[in-house]
């Protein structure tokens, strides 16, 4: 759009009816996100994130010609890159008879091992680690021509939780930085749960934080009034 | 502002910006956000008030004798006491607050905050510019015959107020702010004579903010000495809290819960290997964590017969007993003593004796010893607890601590003396000092400490600097200004509005001359820091590489040398030997050191607490160890991140004598990128003052080209506007053979084509003009003589057929004959005027005393009603006098006459003056001219009247277009009709 018809579109007195329709979309938003308070969003966006997380590395984990190559160092250096780049640590563990446990493949050097038990059934756990909690899918796979089985642990980092807080380790959420204002992890069952991806299980449980400022106006909210404000001021100049 | 105030409206109070801890004066500027909106609508509120009161508009009319005197008083009171507020308030943004000036220090800048600094800085110095001329008008109309007045009541005025204000520092601070107020009235003053054509160009823009670009710079200059000697002075009393074994608070809160009952009821557990390790585990993880970063803290347990208790130390009972006991000094806190094994390296030791009840039970001890790093060891900036923007860590502090007058400790970028007389020693607390280029702070700590912090004295660069930071913050709020209120009058402007049709040759000249040296300094500035960035990752891969190669050969050789190198490591004997291997290559090249398997597992590291404490996993990087042990190379470096911290990772391969790898060396290195910075920060601050020079130059250069320009184009348009047809117009003289040379020659050209045509059109028009006047006098006499000879022949009738009444039928032919005859010399007259309208005898007129007299004239008759609403003072033109009476009478008569069916007449006249013209109209109550007439109007020989020759308006017409002015009017059939006579008036 040109500028002269820019100006016929748009006269001064449609300045100011944008700027009520800005203040009265400003006060909607502010309904909006006051009715829907911080918690069940960040649950929704956390569940999201979990959820989404397992898809991937349940097709990584079917992909069977890849985790023999794994397990038999010869994947390509593409196809490790492409697995360097995932959000989640992949280890493979070979059961041995003396159950101890051989590392075969990791991807990620800050997100920890986990301890291989191999008692423990094919499924998805939340679990503490020394930086963080985490979500933990094991799966045991079997490939044929080998005799023992291999144990792969994906582990989808949750939140990053060191044992001291410095400016560069910092205690915050994965999924979202601002997230740890406003939610912590609980220890016993909440309202809000997180769960597996087959929707019925109970992963981990979250729990407002108790200094969260549910009053706060939103961004957007804000954005909105901050712009009507200046389309009232533009419309003043020019009709004074 | 109150909208902004409430809380729940915008929630401002989240953000950083509103963060009182940041800058925070009063209520009304109570954070540097609250600020940035006051000088918005500060800034706002001044230009709406100056574009709406226009600058030419006059004072209002009863502003007059001593009134106006007072209001000029006001407003230098107004005008005293918001230079002062405004020179506050900048020196409260640079001094009492955390938003960095020092523009220098790049680095040290929080590009955020300062730039909104910068950016409030610009808004109040428009604010201030636009309200100061605000004020002037009155000032300088109060002063109008003298403004040595308004210097000398500026002076007194401020120096009262002064008077009154306590505080030796205020005064001092305000007494060269009414110096430079004083300048700047005498600037502004002089502006109408030598820079009045500032206003309008971007040269004038330039000229302001040059103005106050050094104005500011040498307030803040004076703000960041007094912030910076607040920091220097912090400095010293943190180097004096760090060689203090009284902050030992940290440590007493840590071993609060370590009672006699807790260690009793524990105290067998440290017997069982697994739970003492546990225990000691605990113990450092939940009580000694922030100490653990600065300190290697380590627990001692001993039994009641002082045998250690899986202590995995070799310390002995008696040795720390000693330490404790004799060697050691108290801290205050029971059980807790210290050690000072340097001068700023204090160890404390923790002793306490477990009984149950007077038996006892066992000895527990617990030793801090400071940790140290090297310069590019990654952990202590990972661990470390303090920000990357505190001053003590800036590259551009030295410091030095005396001790009895000897030199204990510093930094080794300033050259101390090793020692100190008495006279050197500060009297006070703290004294400043000046040595060889460097500003010293002498900072008295107890009577036998002195600390000195030092600094590089650069205030001619910084001057420079900060004249450039603001000068470019100032040009760039002036163009954004320029934007909105181009956008503004996209939206004002009715007609078809044409972007470019906005700005003038000289501001695209200008504009585009500061836009290249923008966009240099952009490109020039992005390319050279690219460089710097690309030279100095190619210098630290390098340096990594050579690091990583003699540690790999070190440690090939002592491995060699070692039965540790075949031998199975989970030894511990030879993993011990291995660490201490490690550690000593560590401490050499001062940085971290990690040895992992052919397995990616990790065998020993400079730095167990990262891996044990479980920040990074013991296995090898994933990339690393697949380039090594898979691609089978020997060395290979990259960028790793954790968190938000960015370092080089070098791994590279140990091999034995046969070549055959047995071992992965890894070395992250952190460099805090102190030179890199610096670097940059110094070609960004001379590229800054640079471009600022730049663009000034580039400013004059503009100036020059387009006043060159502009002026060749002002000649040019001088000649066409005067070009006249039927005389001859003046030819241009241009001697260059440029652009504009042939532009002339095509004016010239067509001046001497114009003059052929006008003399043919002439001629033509004159031949036309007497045929049409011939036709005209024969008509207009014509029209008279018929009634004539009528009469006449009807009296000879009457004569020859002896009408009795004869006489009385010649009274009546005599009368007729006479009014015909005297309407024959009315056409005559008028003929006669429309022939002289070309004679004119220019000459100053005032044309309120012209329309004065026809309104006394008309004003007379009592049907006519006048309403004049004039404008204040003279309206002087140059003119024919007797010309212009006869526009303003033919107007006046004409508004008469088109009311003659109306009882009353009103008519009105307005003036209205604007860049040099002057618009009169004279609006009557009329019928108005029909639709079909309005066309011809103007046309000589068209009236609307019975009576008249129709050359009244066309007369008007003529005379006003000759005064080069216009005329033109606006009816309404049955309300009336409004003529419009615009002429140039001398203001």
């Amino acid at each position: 759009m040109n500028l002269p018809t820019l100006h016929s579109r748009l006269p001064k007195r449609s300045l100011l009816f944008i700027a009520v329709a800005l203040f009265f979309l400003s006060f909607v938003s502010a309904w909006y996100f006051r009715a829907q308070p911080s918690i069940e969003h960040q649950q929704k966006l956390l569940q999201n994130y979990v959820t989404r997380q397992l898809k991937d590395a349940g097709k990584l984990l079917r992909d069977t010609n890849l985790m023999r190559k794994l397990v038999l160092k010869t994947e390509s250096l593409n196809e490790f890159q492409n697995l360097y780049k995932r959000d989640f640590g992949v280890f493979l563990f070979a059961e041995t008879i003396s159950d101890n446990q051989d590392l075969l493949f990791w991807n990620n050097q800050k997100i920890l091992p986990p301890t291989a038990d191999f008692s423990l059934k094919d499924g998805n756990y939340f679990q503490h680690l020394d930086n963080g909690d985490y979500v933990v899918a094991k799966t045991t796979l079997r490939f044929a021509g080998m005799s023992n089985n291999i144990i792969a642990y994906v582990l989808i980092p949750i939140l990053n939780k060191y044992y001291v807080k410095t400016e560069y380790l910092l205690t915050s959420f994965v999924h979202s930085e601002d997230a740890i204002n406003k939610i912590s992890i609980s220890d016993a069952p909440t309202k809000h749960p997180i769960k597996s991806i087959n929707g019925k299980d109970n992963l981990f449980f979250i729990k407002e934080v108790s200094h969260a400022n549910v009053g706060t106006t939103d961004l957007l909210t804000i954005v909105l009034r901050l712009t009507a404000l200046l389309f009232l001021f533009i419309y003043t100049s020019l009709v004074s | 502002m109150l909208i902004y105030r409430s809380e729940d409206f915008f929630s401002f109070r989240r953000f950083g910006l509103f963060d009182p801890a940041v800058y925070s004066v009063n209520a009304v500027n109570a954070s540097l956000g609250d600020l940035l909106i006051n000088s918005v609508l500060l800034c706002w509120i001044v230009l709406f008030t100056w574009y709406s009161i226009s600058p030419e508009q006059k004072n209002p009319k009863y502003l007059k004798g001593i009134k106006l005197y007072g209001a000029g008083f006001i407003a230098i009171f107004i005008l005293i006491f918001s230079t002062f507020q405004f020179a506050n308030t900048v020196r409260s943004l640079v001094s009492d607050s955390k938003v960095s000036f020092d523009v220098i220090n790049f680095f040290g800048l929080d590009i955020f905050y300062t730039a909104t600094g910068f950016i409030i800085l610009a808004l109040l110095a428009l604010t201030y510019y636009y309200f100061t001329r605000l004020l002037f008008r009155f000032i300088f109309s109060a002063f109008r015959d003298n403004y040595t007045y308004i210097y000398f009541c500026l002076a007194l005025i401020g120096l009262l107020f002064l008077t009154v204000r306590s505080g030796n520092s205020i005064v001092l601070f305000h007494l060269p702010v009414l110096l430079w107020l004083i300048l700047y009235t005498l600037i502004v003053s002089q502006e109408r004579f030598i820079i009045n054509r500032f206003k309008i160009t971007v040269i004038g823009a330039v000229f302001w903010i040059f103005i106050f670009s050094v104005s500011l710079a040498a307030i803040i200059l004076q703000g960041n000495r007094l912030s910076e000697l607040r920091i220097r002075k912090a400095i010293a009393e943190k180097y004096d809290r760090m060689a203090d074994p009284t902050t030992s608070y940290q440590l007493s809160i840590a071993i609060a819960y370590l009672d006699n009952r807790f260690l009793l009821n524990n105290f067998h557990r440290f017997k069982n290997a697994e739970q003492s390790k546990f225990l000691r585990d605990s113990i450092l993880r939940e009580d000694y964590t922030s100490y653990n970063i600065k300190y290697d803290t380590r627990i001692y347990v001993f039994d009641s017969s002082n045998q250690a208790l899986n202590n995995g130390d070799t310390r002995s009972f008696p040795e720390l007993n000693t330490i404790f006991s004799v060697q050691s000094k108290p801290t205050g806190i029971p059980d807790l003593n210290y050690l000072e094994t340097s001068f700023d390296r204090i160890t404390y030791i923790l002793r306490r004796v477990v009984k149950d009840n007077a038996k006892t039970v066992g000895t527990f001890f617990v030793v801090s010893n400071p940790r140290q790093y090297g310069s590019d060891a990654l952990y202590p900036e990972l661990l470390k607890q303090v920000s990357k923007r505190d001053d003590e860590n800036s590259p551009i502090y030295s410091y030095a601590i005396y001790s009895d007058k000897k030199l204990k400790s510093s930094s080794n970028k300033y050259p101390f003396p090793i020692t100190i007389s008495n006279e050197q020693i500060p009297k006070g607390e703290v004294d400043e000092r000046t040595n060889d280029g460097f500003d010293e702070l002498w900072y008295r700590a107890s009577n036998n400490k002195v600390i000195v912090i030092a600094r590089q004295r650069q205030s001619l660069l910084e001057s420079i600097t900060l004249f450039s930071y603001l000068f470019c913050a100032f040009l760039l709020m002036v163009g954004l200004l320029q934007l909105i209120s181009v956008i503004l009058k996209l939206f004002r402007e009715r007609s078809s509005f044409n972007f470019l049709a906005q700005f003038s040759i000289r501001s695209q000249i200008q504009g585009t001359v500061i836009f290249i040296s923008v966009l240099s300094f952009v490109i020039i500035g992005a390319a050279t820091i690219s460089f710097f960035i690309d030279r100095y990752n190619r210098n630290n891969v390098d340096k990594l590489s050579r690091t990583a190669g003699i540690m790999v050969n070190e440690l090939r050789k002592q491995l060699s040398d070692t039965t540790a190198f075949n031998a199975n490591l989970s030894d511990s004997a030879n993993s011990y030997n291995l660490q201490k291997l490690v550690n000593e290559v560590a401490d050499i090249h001062n940085a971290d050191v990690n040895v992992y398997d052919l397995e990616g597992n990790l065998q020993v590291s400079s730095e167990n607490e990262v891996y044990q404490k479980g920040i990074l996993s013991k296995q090898m990087h994933p990339l690393a160890y697949y380039h090594l042990s898979r691609l089978r190379e020997v060395q290979y470096v990259q960028k790793e991140r954790l968190s938000s911290l960015d370092y080089w990772s070098i791994y590279a391969t140990v091999r034995n004598a046969n070549g055959e790898v047995v071992q992965y060396l890894n070395i992250p290195s952190f460099t805090t990128q102190i030179d890199l910075k610096q670097e940059i920060s110094n070609f960004l601050v001379t590229i800054i003052n640079l471009n600022a020079f730049i663009f000034l130059i580039a400013g004059v250069i503009a100036l020059f080209i387009t006043n060159k320009i502009t002026q060749s184009f002002s000649v040019i348009g001088d000649k066409m506007r005067e070009i006249t047809l039927g005389k001859t117009n003046e030819e241009i003289v241009w001697n260059r053979k440029d652009e504009i040379g042939e532009l002339v020659k095509q004016y010239n050209k067509m001046v001497h084509q114009l003059e052929e045509s006008a003399e043919a059109l002439a001629r033509s028009e004159r031949e036309g003009a007497w045929r049409e006047m011939a036709r005209q006098v024969a008509h207009e006499i014509k029209n008279p003589l018929t009634p004539m000879k009528l009469s006449i022949q009807y009296l000879q009738k009457a004569i020859d057929s002896n009408h009795p009444n004869v006489k009385d039928l010649t009274a009546g032919v005599a009368n007729t004959l006479i009014e015909q005859i005297d309407h024959l010399s009315k056409i005559a007259a008028d003929f006669s005027q429309f022939a002289n309208i070309g004679n004119k005898k220019i000459e100053l007129v005032d044309l309120h005393q012209v329309i004065g007299i026809l309104v006394d004239l008309y004003g007379s008759n009592p049907k006519v009603h006048i309403q004049w609403n004039k404008i204040f003072g003279s309206v002087v033109m140059k003119a024919d006098k007797t010309h212009m009476n006869r526009v303003f009478t033919n107007l006046f008569a004409n508004a008469v006459d088109a009311c003659q069916d109306k009882q009353v007449c009103d008519i009105k006249i307005n003036e209205v003056q604007n860049d040099g013209v002057i618009t009169i109209s004279v609006k009557d109550n009329g019928e108005g001219i029909p639709e079909e007439m309005r066309s011809k109007i103007f046309t000589p020989n068209f009236t609307t009247k019975t009576s008249g020759t129709g050359l009244g308006l066309a007369m008007t017409k003529s005379i006003v277009e000759q005064a080069k002015g216009n005329i033109w009017f606006e009816t309404e059939e049955g309300r009336g009709t409004t003529f419009f006579v615009q002429l140039p008036v001398i203001s």
